[in-house]
């Protein structure tokens, strides 16, 4: 059984079963006074977090945007408070600015993956091994303010005046984003996995600050809080937060190769990254890598084999493990439970993060037609050299070529 | 019957060395010294240029010659290889690769199983072929770039330590070549000069392959690709009348597969002079709205070193 996981879909199928409504995301305004005024107007009396994220990416600030926790206990209240008060839950709503149903053409796997439109998060992974001619390592952050409401002993609600953060947990989602491995504890809180909170703990007065340094892994990633209030009514009271909808980091706007019929097949697949999830790229290396197949196919009647471009969404593919011994090359794949092989210790792709690289191969290897292959990569891409046993190509806009 | 080929004169063109700085581990390709020289006419049976091209590899190089890769921004009909080597190219455009082929050198062997061979009838060091050809519908626009490469075994990046995180730095293709400039089709999509004349009939002819008023270079074959009726017009083409510098050159032009009139003018003969040439051109056709017939008559001009 994957403990975190079954807890999470379980949470997950218990909100949407108490509350019609879409996710609790707020905009910068209101102010966070009034986010109180709000849930005191639809009844609400629980502990909340109010959460204001604001992304870095590659240096560059994006929009800040606010969300809730409640304890997982209190989902059920919650829920039930926008129920009886319709009106001021229709403000709430209002204010929380829902976003509206976006089809999300790369979210394939809606069992394991949430929509964009429904996460309180999205931003791009990591990407420490960038070049520097591409402007060097990247790591992207998230930069949280944390506030807290609870109820006084009279039933008022009211801000907590400060407090300690006794834990900031990172935990994975299981199965997203085209990883089917690393169920297990601790594979699902493997900061090379999820990334990490500094600071994770801490006291506070008014807020509480922290930075999510954003791992190079596309997931989809829980969080919770567990907070010792100091001062105010509720004085040594421990509360405990869950997000009720993920965070995720992403590549977005990668698609699928189509099916290749006479020209190539798509290959690779493995349990640990489904072949349904392992051939996206963007647009302009599909349209090569079509074009490529074609011509190799009508030159030499042979079939490509696209194996792994990236995953749907994207950030570092850890396919296994290579080693060199005695001259020989061995990889070994990634596997559920290998922490070696997987999540990082693994130098298989060092790319394939952005859907700009390719590995591909010839299926019958006589001279002639490595000769043939061997040319029309390189009339049809910008990088191609030979890897194990088969040819790694970039698009042009992939990040590892070096600078002509 | 269309009118005769019209052989262009050969055009010698310089070539650059990249100055890239490899990997250590990394085998270059580019130990070549190649000079493409290249002749353009007309394929009578379809109208279309044919660019025929020779290749030699100079005496001083490290390697024989063995690709040649042309990138082209249009479509072509067809081309050829000479003999023990063979042409790849998409119709659809993009780059175009002669590469060698035949016996492969019994001197080879191969570095790993993906390693492509070598062929004995790459282009030694003072060895010349010709025979490389592309026919396509579309006029030169300007130079087209040409990268050629040696034979050399292809490297494979070393393993490097099993927790590395950096990916090899394998230099793009193009930067391990000899580039150059020469002859060779453009983009024919869309006709670069209407005229300005009337705006009723402007649209009745076009020239396709340079502005009024281009410096084109010398000592190469001008080529003319004219095109009709911009927006669906009625032209009269039997009405078509060339002159260039005051010789009536009508007879020059030919249609091309894709129904363009096309010529190609050796340099440094009549009609074609150093400093400006002017060409006349006219079609007649109906104009739009109307059942009025009229002339579109255009001075097109273009200067010679």
């Amino acid at each position: 059984m994957r403990p975190f996981g079954g807890r999470l879909l379980f949470l997950l199928a218990g909100l949407a079963a108490c509350s019609p409504d879409r996710p609790v995301n707020l905009q910068p305004t209101p102010a966070n006074g009034d986010i109180l005024r709000l849930i005191e107007e639809i009844g609400f009396r629980g502990p909340v977090a109010i959460v204001t994220a604001t992304p870095i990416e590659d240096g560059h600030r994006r929009a800040t945007k606010r969300s809730l926790m409640v304890p997982p206990a209190q989902r059920d209240a919650f829920g039930a408070a926008l129920r009886a008060h319709p009106a001021a839950a229709a403000r709430l709503t209002l204010a929380l600015q829902q976003a509206d149903e976006i089809t999300d053409p790369n979210l394939i796997d809606s069992l394991n993956n949430t929509r964009r439109d429904s996460l309180q998060v999205l931003v791009a992974p990591s990407i420490l091994n960038r070049p520097a001619s591409a402007g060097g390592p990247v790591e992207n952050l998230v930069q949280f303010s944390l506030e807290f409401l609870d109820i006084d002993p009279n039933g008022n609600i009211f801000f907590v005046p400060g407090g300690d953060i006794d834990s900031l947990l990172l935990m994975a989602r299981i199965n997203s984003a085209g990883h089917y491995h690393g169920s297990s504890l601790l594979e699902d809180t493997l900061p090379r996995r999820v990334g990490r909170f500094d600071p994770r703990t801490g006291s506070f007065t008014t807020s509480f600050q922290t930075t999510w340094h954003v791992p190079e892994f596309s997931q989809e990633i829980n969080h919770t809080i567990r907070l010792t209030e100091r001062g105010g009514p509720n004085d040594g009271q421990t509360r405990f937060f869950f997000n009720v909808f993920p965070y995720a980091s992403r590549v977005t706007g990668l698609h699928r190769i189509p099916p290749g019929g006479a020209t190539y097949v798509r290959t690779g697949g493995t349990t640990e990254h489904p072949e349904d999830f392992n051939d996206w790229a963007v647009q302009p290396l599909i349209d090569a890598i079509v074009s490529f197949a074609t011509a190799y196919n009508q030159a030499r009647g042979d079939v490509v084999r696209v194996n792994d471009l990236s995953l749907f969404f994207g950030g570092r593919f850890d396919v296994g493990r290579a080693s060199t011994v005695n001259g020989v090359t061995v990889l070994t794949p990634c596997h559920e439970g290998d922490l070696q092989s997987c999540w990082g210790n693994a130098n298989g792709h060092q790319e394939h993060r952005l859907g700009t690289e390719a590995d591909l191969n010839l299926t019958t290897n006589t001279l002639l037609n490595r000769a043939g292959f061997y040319r029309l990569l390189l009339s049809h891409f910008q990088s191609v050299y030979p890897e194990g046993n088969h040819w790694h190509v970039r698009d042009a806009a992939s990040i590892y070529n070096p600078p002509r | 019957m269309r009118g005769p080929a019209i052989i262009g004169a050969f055009l010698l063109v310089l070539t650059s060395a990249a100055r890239a700085q490899f990997p250590s581990w990394y085998l270059p390709h580019n130990q070549v010294q190649p000079t493409v020289t290249s002749a353009v006419s007309l394929d009578p049976a379809t109208g279309d240029f044919l660019y025929v091209y020779t290749v030699a590899n100079g005496a001083g190089a490290q390697q024989r010659l063995a690709e040649l890769y042309m990138d082209l921004k249009t479509q072509i009909s067809s081309a050829t290889a000479p003999t023990d080597w063979e042409v790849l190219a998409d119709p659809a455009g993009g780059t175009v690769v002669w590469g060698a082929s035949g016996p492969v050198d019994l001197a080879w062997t191969e570095l790993h199983p993906l390693d492509p061979p070598s062929h004995a009838s790459e282009i030694a060091p003072g060895a010349t072929r010709t025979g490389f050809s592309l026919r396509s519908p579309c006029a030169g626009t300007g130079p087209v770039t040409f990268f050629a490469r040696g034979y050399n075994h292809e490297a494979q990046p070393p393993q490097t330590d099993a927790n590395a995180d950096s990916a090899p730095a394998v230099p793009q293709w193009r930067t391990d070549a000899v580039s150059g400039q020469t002859l060779g089709p453009g983009d024919c999509s869309t006709v670069r000069d209407w005229g300005n004349r009337r705006p009723g009939v402007d649209g009745f002819l076009g020239v396709v392959n340079f502005v009024s008023g281009d410096a084109l270079p010398g000592g190469v074959p001008v080529t003319v690709q004219v095109r009709f009726s911009r927006s669906g017009e009625t032209v009269l083409p039997a009405t078509f009348h060339a002159v260039l510098n005051s010789q009536d050159v009508t007879a020059q032009f030919v249609t091309s597969s894709r129904g363009d009139r096309v010529a190609v003018f050796p340099p440094g003969a009549a009609p074609l002079k150093s400093g400006r040439n002017v060409l006349l051109l006219s079609v007649d056709g109906i104009v739009p709205g109307t059942t009025h017939q009229a002339t579109d008559s255009d001075r097109f001009t273009f200067t010679l070193p």
